[in-house]
């Protein structure tokens, strides 16, 4: 069995009485299909899909309270997803703004009337047209009557234009709209639903481009055009050649590779004069530069830990010692014997750092939390988690002496062997990432073993470390899983178990090709389907 | 500007406008949440201020009484009487509760398992306090800096006593670095940094018909307001039966949201409510006239107004000067720089200008016999003691009558005594902590012991933060 199926999962992701289940593929030729929970537009959501959805240059719409985000998880984990009394009123606002922009501005009119001749018929082409696109999907019947009903309401009462921006302010906070529903789909059997070529499309469209399908999509999804996996497939490439791919991707390892902690990461002015505001933003640019254009063009899961190229502007440029580009963001290669892959990039190693010194811990916990896919490790409560600094009868030491010093005691060996064995690989790099050959004038120490992956070696040196990272198969394993647990907008359940076994021998048959993977994810059968609603 | 107080009535407003009630669904609606007759609610707003005091030029104590509690009476004082600091707040003397003793034990507590204990944790003395002033419990350190690890008191009390259809509590202003109030563990609670939009929140629940006696064709669109809640409302209906039991109680709880909302379009506007507003001023100000209005016309009950933090030009020093640094850093009274100390004490002299402005316009709404300050408990805190971090001698003033609960127009002070922390004895008061047990009470929470923790232990003591503080009654 592949290591990332093992273990089990406690009271939190269980069932009811707290109980343990373990993740076990008991026949892979079964369908078994975990939960699927109503899932609330994110922030992102929404604003794509208003943007798509309406057109022209959408308002200034008041800020939404930020999607809480659970450990370990992203923001469009349904559990997360929940209404507010504030949510609730700036949708309002939002709508009513929305509602007016609509009528106001010409591209929008364009986009959003399908006649021109304001009478009752025209209304009820508009509900039916509008609709359709606001909840992705044609109204039923029993709807269309409502909106209608409700369209000439307000048309007779005060005049065309103001039903139109009343319908389109109610329409977008209706739950069709706010949330993803599914449950227009056909029996497949007692516990299975197959969903409807709309809500397939939907789904196709929120996790390759966080928005509503686009006229193409949805015009597939009337004609049946879905049917296939090989049409589904035709779309799923058409979808990722899209800028809004560019975006998701972006978004997706945004939030797995925490790019935005280096954001907020303060270093010793005295030590780091060029560390400000512009170096944060500029390395948390270049990481995702790197990632998007190596994801998007082809590349593998062991690209993104072996990959020596990068896209710099004149600050990443500064503290990377090299030339500056003769304009932002241009491609350049960096030194292969000192940086590649994604965590010899200054946005990992400034971002798991103190403000003076690089943290071994820190990054090691990084790689078995974000790159194996593993708890957590947490230290006792006795644990001194102080930055270790120098006694002052000792000789000069380097930080790796130190942290070494620290976890000397044999009860902190126990996971530290395992948490430094991977930390110690970016003791090359200071606290903003900085290259250094000496660390208080002694040699760095670079080398560890690596441990766990699968392929466990002695390393030395950040490049040898991510280049058994990049062959490993717990690591490749882990990234199918941040991306099953994104499309899913849950995390993994013991149902998910043989799917997930299967995605992953795919994209291992691929050789963790990453476009691949997504589109192994979107033709899968479990894709199609749903679990039915125990009413 | 229009002035004119007006009553929101839906139903009579639809049918001035002529329109039907059947082609627009009308519902039932539903009676909850009106004012009892005659009996005006009871408001507490939350004032904070960034970096602390200066001790010295701040309390009012008596003589040789420091090792004392008592109380003394305000109404004498003259103006000059009153401290540097609080000097701008004597015209309200009568309604002032000036609580000098306090001190944030949470804090400390924390400070000492990560200390001695082998708790790991942030220990910035802002982050620690931003974290725990509201909240009273350990913090979030989850996040590799302090946050508010549960629901702060704003948004508890916000909870308790607020109404469908209004907000339950709102937050104006800043982040002095972290927030404030959260909702839950590491989640801040909605704060709004632009007047015109914390205007347009607390309008957008009543909004204002115009008051010519032809409806505009605006009117008419804005009183389609509660058609759309009704169609919205009905949609949530035919989804719900379809859906698993847990997304039909997340999507019945929109539903209720929206029911909040549609409600609110149809309770009355007090009388005597007067929602205009002109965005001038300083945006502190700007803030208070918002929240007086929104407690005026009973929108919300609770604020928490965060102020910004003024820059030197304001408060007479400056503005290249680092205020953090070279001001806060250097107000300590024993071994600070003049210009620190002085600095200091007009930054807080300016920072009680803008809270007797707050008051001015609270004490000129009538409500009753008496106004909306004397309905109403303002609470003046800062997240720390003194530009150096101290946590032992926090600044706090409590202005209006919290509705009768509080005995105003007297300064309160608490005896001190020694606890053992790692640099050596501190001397403190009486749990801060307490301050939010006492202001549950005055809200009619009187069922309430404590919030937060209930007792922390720093080395061998145990300090309580349970019951509402002495002599405030």
């Amino acid at each position: 069995m592949l290591a990332g199926c093992e273990g089990v999962i406690g009271p939190s992701g269980g069932g009811p009485g707290g109980r343990t289940e373990a993740f076990v593929c008991d026949n892979a030729d079964t369908i078994v299909l975990g939960s699927a929970p109503a899932r609330r537009l994110t922030n992102a959501e929404y604003d794509n899909t208003v943007r798509d959805l309406l057109g022209g240059d959408i308002p200034r719409l008041p800020e939404q309270p930020s999607d809480a985000v659970l450990q370990g998880s992203f923001e469009n984990d349904a559990l997360s997803l929940g209404p507010s009394d504030v949510r609730v009123a700036r949708y309002e606002t939002s709508a009513t703004l929305l509602g007016a922009h609509a009528v106001n501005s010409a591209p929008a009119r364009d986009r959003v009337l399908p006649c021109s001749t304001a009478d009752v018929e025209c209304g009820r082409q508009f509900v039916e047209s509008f609709g359709k696109r606001a909840f992705r999907r044609p109204l039923t019947d029993d709807e269309l009557d409502r909106w209608a009903v409700f369209f000439e309401a307000q048309r007779s009462s005060i005049d065309f234009d103001a039903a139109v921006q009343l319908t389109i302010a109610a329409m977008l906070q209706a739950p069709q709209f706010l949330y993803r529903l599914e449950n227009e789909g056909s029996e497949v059997n007692a516990d299975q639903l197959e969903l409807s070529q709309h809500e397939l499309a939907s789904r196709l469209s929120y996790l390759l481009w966080e928005t509503m399908p686009d006229d193409e999509l949805l015009a597939a999804a009337d004609a049946g055009d879905l049917e296939s996996d090989a049409q589904l497939e035709a779309q799923a490439r058409r979808l990722l050649t899209n800028d809004r791919a560019r975006t998701a991707v972006r978004n997706f390892h945004r939030q797995w590779l925490y790019l935005d902690r280096v954001l907020g990461e303060d270093k010793l002015p005295e030590l780091f004069p060029m560390w400000g505001f512009r170096a944060r933003e500029s390395a948390k640019e270049e990481t995702l530069l790197f990632i998007e254009n190596t994801f998007l063009g082809g590349g593998t899961v062991n690209d993104l830990f072996t990959s020596n190229v990068a896209y710099v502007d004149d600050v990443m440029a500064q503290l990377y010692d090299i030339p500056s580009p003769t304009e932002p963001w241009s491609q350049v290669e960096l030194d292969p014997a000192e940086r590649a892959g994604l965590l010899s990039r200054i946005a990992f190693l400034a971002g798991n750092a103190h403000d003076a010194n690089g943290s071994p811990p820190l990054r090691g916990v990084y790689v078995m939390e974000r790159l194996l896919c593993e708890p957590r490790p947490s230290p006792p409560a006795n644990a001194d988690v102080s930055t270790p600094v120098a006694a002052p009868n000792q000789g000069p030491m380097t930080n790796r002496d130190l942290f070494e010093q620290r976890v000397e005691p044999s009860t902190c060996q126990g996971c530290h062997v395992r948490i430094d064995g991977f930390g110690y690989g970016f003791e090359n790099y200071d606290a903003a990432g900085l290259f250094r050959a000496e660390d208080n004038g002694l040699p760095v120490d670079a080398s560890g073993f690596a441990n766990g992956i699968g392929n466990d070696a002695e390393y030395d040196g950040a490049v040898e470390l991510q280049n058994l990272l990049g062959e490993s198969d717990v690591v490749r394993n882990c990234v199918a899983k941040q991306w099953f647990t994104y499309a899913n907008g849950r995390p993994a359940e013991p149902a998910d178990t043989c799917q997930l076994e299967a995605i992953q021998e795919t994209f291992a048959e691929h050789g963790g090709n990453l476009v691949e993977l997504l589109l192994s994810i979107v033709t899968r059968p479990e894709f199609r389907l749903r679990s039915q609603v125990k009413v | 500007m229009s002035r004119t107080p007006y009553i929101l009535d839906r139903r009579r407003f639809l049918t001035a406008l002529g329109l039907t009630a059947g082609s627009l669904c009308l519902p039932s609606l539903p009676g909850r949440g009106a004012r009892a007759q005659g009996v005006d609610p009871k408001r507490v707003i939350f004032y904070i201020t960034p970096h602390g005091t200066v001790p010295g030029r701040w309390h009012m104590r008596q003589p040789g009484q420091d090792n004392e509690e008592y109380d003394y009476s305000l109404s004498g004082l003259g103006e000059s009487e009153f401290s540097d600091i609080l000097r701008p707040l004597h015209r309200h003397r009568d309604n002032l509760l000036i609580v000098d003793g306090l001190a944030r034990m949470v804090t400390y507590a924390e400070e000492y398992r990560i200390r001695n204990n082998g708790y790991s944790g942030d220990q910035n003395r802002h982050h620690m306090s931003q974290a725990h002033l509201l909240t009273s419990t350990w913090a979030y350190q989850g996040a590799s800096t302090a946050r508010g690890g549960a629901q702060s008191i704003d948004q508890e009390i916000g909870n308790a006593v607020g109404q469908p259809g209004r907000w339950n509590s709102r937050v104006y202003g800043f982040n002095h670095q972290h927030a404030y109030s959260y909702v839950g563990e590491n989640q801040p609670a909605p704060r709004e940094k632009s007047p015109q939009v914390a205007l347009n929140d607390i309008l957008g629940l009543a909004p204002a018909p115009s008051n010519s006696g032809e409806p505009t064709r605006d009117d008419m669109i804005r009183a389609a307001r509660a058609s759309v809640f009704d169609i919205v409302t009905e949609e949530f209906a035919t989804i719900l039966p379809k859906l698993s039991l847990a997304d039909r109680e997340k999507l019945e709880r929109h539903r209720s949201l929206v029911r909040d909302l549609e409600a609110g379009v149809n309770l009355a506007f007090p009388v005597a409510c007067d929602s205009s507003f002109a965005a001038q001023g300083h945006v502190i100000d700007q803030f208070s006239r918002i929240t007086t209005m929104a407690l005026a016309c009973d929108l919300t009950r609770v604020a928490t107004i965060v102020t910004q933090n003024i820059p030197g030009d304001e408060f007479g020093v400056d503005p290249g000067i680092d205020m953090h640094q070279d001001i806060a850093h250097a107000s300590d009274e024993n071994g600070g720089t003049t210009q620190g100390i002085e600095g200091m004490v007009s930054y807080n002299r300016v920072y009680a200008e803008h809270f007797a402005y707050l008051l001015d316009q609270l004490d000129s709404v009538q409500e009753g016999s008496g106004t909306l300050l004397d309905n109403s408990a303002v609470v003046w805190l800062s997240e720390l003691g003194t530009g150096n971090h101290a946590i032992n001698q926090l600044p706090v003033v409590i202005a209006g009558g919290g509705a009768g609960y509080f005995r105003s127009g007297r300064y309160v002070h608490y005896p001190r005594t020694a606890i053992p922390l790692t640099y050596g004895d501190e001397l403190v008061g009486l749990a801060h902590e307490r301050l939010h047990v006492s202001l549950m009470h005055a809200m009619g929470m009187t069922e309430r012991r404590s919030f937060g923790l209930e007792q922390v232990d720093i080395g061998d003591r145990t300090i309580s933060l349970r019951d509402p503080l002495p002599r405030l009654t």
